[in-house]
């Protein structure tokens, strides 16, 4: 019985999840000229792998898969890192000015957007760093961060202290006890850290936009506004490339699934 | 929080040292930025002529004395926030349980539910204005058969019920965010405390209640309070949907600065909004802080 | 672990700052040009024309970047104020007064006096491109408005030929609306679509100047609040698809090939889109209806090639402009696009050629039609056109304000505005 509700649940999720997906799978596979001709149907009388041609072959799309790999993952192993050690600092230590350094972040978190990225702009025009991948980690790396820090700060308020104060008395100073003890209890964490900040790149538009000019650096969220002219939307090879773009995305959560799993073993361990 | 001793020493704390390579990072490229646009405000500011002059208080007492565009995107903001937010929390935090209980062919689903968090959202938001459009989509049908609607209309176009169409868009885009890190949260629960209390008797329901919620809460009151500032300022679904149309009835405060500042090239103006909704936000981040400082923490 | 970790980050700040310094050299005969009406057809036959340009002019080189319609405004203002400034930009018809106001571009005037254009120049080009005397732009093309119209969806409905007045068009509109699943009128609700309401106004008003002469806006005169009205009814009564209110440029276009609507009031760079998906048979076009005084006020918008002031190689890029501008490139930029070119003559070749265009060609050709300009010297007239107006028609076509308050509003709006104007450039005192 309980079972069986489980099950429609997932089911429900599923289809919520997947039938949008569905419908832009369908139209990557029509024909342009059975568009609109058709009504509404599940699937269209006539199939083409014409768009998934034109986005992989003809257009520069392995450029900007590229691009979009090398800035999602750089950004989302530098984020984690570096908030492992501010989320750290901030859950094991007390010290003046810690109350206010968590206002400020939050803070860089509430101001609109559009109203910052202009002297971002000129911070990168400053540093010469405009028109390039570099920059652009450097930017998502640092409005990824006050977030990532908060994750790890409460996933190491939820681990234990005690074992590795433990360790300490043991004979491990600080860093050894963080990473032989604390570290592997915070693995999901990690791995969620690492998945959040990934995506939020892999799918970041807006700075990708407006900090990046050359058609050989663009990312692939921005390589498919070419798609959108003032008169048509090419429908068809903007469903192809999105449907292209989720392949990686599901590769990297597969894998990071792994770590996430790996968090029950580990608190099991434990005891 | 206020430790008498680290005021009475106010020497340099080893925490600093691992915060270092953070503060870097906001000062340069966020704190640096986020003071000059918030100085705009004080400004009748031209971007392209890179002119300003000094307003003062001006712009803010315009938009306290006679902008109703600003009360309708404020009241039209609420509502989005606190609907998409209540959808994403709740069907994420099921969607987390379900998922921490285990199934069959978990590690197959698992990384399908996550797709939406990777699609770009301007994407997010042509796939669902297809959806619910009569000629190309199903969902009018759908609402017809069911019957929400007389006739299979575009439900974006109907000023009444507008801001449901990016809403939908927004959860759907926004559940596998409170799944992964509730999942997360739930799995770092050592199972010996279950073990224990299933020892003791305890129902399903009082050890969710009484031993994973405590576990989880900091988790679920960072998230909560993240996700609706996030929800707040993201105006890309709206954008691409309606435009903050039909009549401004999905103009929230966000997409209300974003065309402040790029239409009306009005960057002064646009900042006092902005100001704002960052008060707002202050005041909602305070609460959920208060709330935060209560609970006990786990050690 | 921590070792590696620590290791990770040094090495890409390490890349970051070998990156930051290793400097790029602003080289002055290396030009930069800006498209922002990009798509991937355009873009290639854009640097086709600057591959020309370049063997034509050795030791010059030109970059190209493209920037995509929705956002290029957005954009083009962050470069510009962060410093990164183009040489040459492709600048549409309302945004010329915001670069203009702000300094950034220069006057063309001075070269335009030592150039030489073939006398089939239309008489109008320059005019169009200046402010206050000062030539910003020249424009590279016109967007005329027609109104094209779905051949099967009227034999079905009955209907012989395209409406000629104002009166016929809503009939129009109405007998097709009969048919089951099919609107009149593809309207066009969202941003962009605001001339059709100025068409209208200004058609039934039976004059096309947006002020009288004391600079008082003529849409609240008693046929611009008629106009309005009428297009209040004609969505009302559901001749118009209902979530046309909201539809963007692409809407509209896909709206009218799938055959949702039957009449579309567009520009000639629509066809392309509409011969890709529609046959060639089953669609025609005709100019713009008129109104009670016989006459009709099509709009006419312009993209142009202007040039910054701060570019570093001005006679260059001037040069540029030439190439770009000169007869044959315009006659391949027209037809390619679907434009209206500048040169009188090269129009009527292009035109006549094709069936779809005969629209266009009469509304060129015959005296009863001439072009509505927007009044684009007004540094507010983007705010108008992509907020204001959009807006507020969209409370009206709801029910929710009266096309008199509505033509009240804008008319205030536009008064106001021209009174500054004035002020500032005439030293006019009101």
């Amino acid at each position: 019985m309980i079972n069986n509700s489980k099950y429609a649940f997932v089911t429900g999720f599923l289809i919520f999840t997947l039938f949008p997906v569905f419908w832009m799978f369908k139209i990557s596979l029509t024909p342009d000229r059975l568009l609109y001709s058709e009504g509404v149907v599940a699937w269209p009388s006539q199939i083409t792998f014409d768009h998934y041609y034109a986005v992989i072959v003809e257009g520069s799309f392995p450029d900007y898969f590229l691009n979009s790999f090398i800035v999602s993952f750089t950004t989302a192993a530098l984020t984690t890192l570096i908030a492992i050690a501010a989320g750290y600092a901030l859950s094991r230590f007390r010290f003046s000015g810690k109350t206010f350094l968590i206002t400020l972040l939050l803070v860089t978190q509430m101001f609109p957007i559009v109203m910052i990225i202009a002297p971002i702009y000129n911070v990168l025009t400053f540093i010469n760093l405009v028109d390039s991948l570099t920059g652009l980690i450097l930017v998502y790396t640092a409005f990824n961060l006050p977030f990532a820090c908060f994750l790890m700060q409460s996933f190491f308020d939820g681990s234990p202290q005690e074992l590795e104060e433990a360790a300490m008395i043991d004979g491990c100073t600080r860093l050894q006890a963080l990473e032989k003890v604390t570290l592997p209890l915070c693995l999901p964490g990690i791995g969620a850290t690492l998945g959040f900040v990934f995506t939020a790149a892999w799918s970041e538009l807006l700075f990708a936009l407006m900090f990046i000019n050359r058609q050989s650096q663009m990312t692939f969220p921005a390589g498919i506004m070419n798609f959108v002219t003032k008169f048509s939307v090419d429908w068809g090879q903007m469903a192809a490339a999105m449907i292209l773009a989720l392949i990686p995305v599901c590769i990297f959560f597969a894998y990071i699934q792994k770590f996430i799993v790996q968090g029950l073993t580990a608190g099991a361990l434990k005891g | 929080m206020n430790n008498p001793v680290s005021f009475k020493m106010p020497s340099f704390s080893p925490a600093w040292f691992y915060l270092a390579p953070t503060l870097l990072f906001i000062s340069l490229l966020v704190v640096v930025p986020l003071v000059t646009g918030i100085s705009y405000a004080f400004y009748s500011f031209d971007l392209l002529a890179g002119t300003k002059e000094f307003a003062g208080l001006d712009q803010f007492k315009k938009l306290l004395s006679e902008d109703t565009v600003f009360v309708q995107s404020l009241v039209n903001m609420l509502f989005w926030t606190s609907a998409s937010l209540f959808f994403q929390f709740s069907l994420g935090l099921g969607l987390a349980l379900l998922l921490n209980n285990g199934f069959r062919g978990i590690k197959i689903i698992q990384p399908i539910l996550f797709i939406p968090w990777a699609v770009p959202s301007f994407l997010i938001g042509l796939m669902w204005i297809w959806m619910f459009n009569p000629v190309t989509g199903p969902l009018p049908y759908i609402f017809e058969a069911i019957g929400l609607m007389e006739t299979p209309e575009n439900i974006l176009s109907d000023p009444d019920h507008a801001m449901w169409g990016p809403i939908v868009a927004n959860v759907w885009f926004g559940i596998p965010f409170f799944t992964i890190m509730l999942l997360a949260a739930l799995r770092s629960i050592p199972t010996d405390i279950y073990e224990a209390a299933n020892m003791d008797g305890v129902s399903d329901f009082q050890a969710f209640r009484y031993v994973t919620v405590p576990l989880i809460a900091p988790t679920i009151l960072i998230t909560l309070l993240i996700r609706a500032i996030w929800i707040a300022n993201f105006a890309e679904i709206i954008i691409v949907m309606t435009n903050g149309g039909p009549a401004n009835s999905t103009q929230i405060l966000s997409t209300y600065i974003y065309d402040t500042a790029y239409q009306k090239m009005d960057f002064g103006y646009a900042s006092v909004i902005s100001i704002a909704l960052l008060f707002l936000l202050m005041v909602y981040g305070f609460a959920v802080g208060r709330i935060r400082n209560k609970m006990p923490t786990y050690v | 672990m921590i070792k590696g970790a620590v290791a990770f980050i040094v090495m890409v700040f390490g890349f970051a700052v070998w990156q930051a310094t290793s400097g790029k050299a602003d080289d002055p005969n290396n030009l930069l040009i800006v498209e922002v009406n990009t798509s991937a057809e355009r873009t290639g036959l854009l640097r086709d024309q600057l591959d020309d340009f370049e063997a034509a002019n050795p030791g010059l080189t030109v970059d190209v970047i493209s920037l995509s319609w929705g956002q290029a405004f957005e954009k083009l203002s962050m470069m510009v104020a962060g410093g990164q400034i183009p040489d040459v930009i492709e600048m549409p018809d309302f945004w010329l007064s915001r670069y203009a106001d702000a300094g950034q571009i220069a006057d063309l005037g001075p070269y335009i006096e030592k150039a030489n254009f073939d006398d089939d120049l239309e008489g109008d080009t320059f005019k169009y491109g200046s402010i206050n005397e000062k030539l910003y732009t020249i424009p590279y093309g016109y967007y005329l408005r027609a109104l094209i119209y779905n051949k099967r969806i009227f034999k079905e409905a009955g209907i012989e030929k395209p409406p000629l007045t104002i009166e016929e068009f809503y009939q129009t509109a109405k007998t097709v609306s009969e048919l089951n699943g099919v609107s009149g009128f593809c309207h066009h609700g969202g941003r962009g679509g605001p001339v059709f309401y100025y068409w209208l106004m200004t058609t039934m008003n039976g004059s096309d100047q947006f002020f009288d002469e004391d600079g008082n806006s003529t849409f609240y005169n008693e046929g611009a609040i008629k106009g309005l009205t009428l297009i209040r009814d004609l969505y009302q009564n559901g001749y118009a698809p209902q979530d046309s209110l909201n539809w963007n440029f692409n809407d509209t276009v896909s709206g009218f090939y799938s055959g949702t609507c039957a009449m579309l009031h567009q520009t000639p760079d629509s066809l392309p889109a509409l011969r890709k998906r529609m046959d060639e048979d089953d669609f025609a076009s005709a100019p713009m209806p008129l109104g009670p005084s016989g006459k009709s006020f099509p709009h006419l918008g312009y993209i142009g090639w202007s040039i910054f002031e701060k570019s570093s190689n001005k006679e260059a890029a001037w040069k540029l402009v030439q190439h770009l501008l000169n007869r044959q490139n315009n006659q391949t930029w027209a037809e390619r696009g679907g434009l209206v070119p500048i040169y009188t003559g090269i129009s009527q070749d292009i035109f006549a050629a094709n069936n779809a265009s005969q629209g266009w060609l009469k509304t060129t050709q015959d005296d009863r039609w001439s072009y509505l300009i927007n009044p684009n010297y007004l540094p507010e007239i983007a705010e108008f056109d992509s907020i204001t107006v959009v807006q507020s028609a969209q409370a009206m076509l709801l029910g929710d304000k009266t096309p008199e308050e509505t033509a009240k509003m804008w008319a205030d709006f536009l008064t106001e505005a021209q009174t500054r104007w004035l002020k500032k450039n005439k030293g006019v005192d009101q």
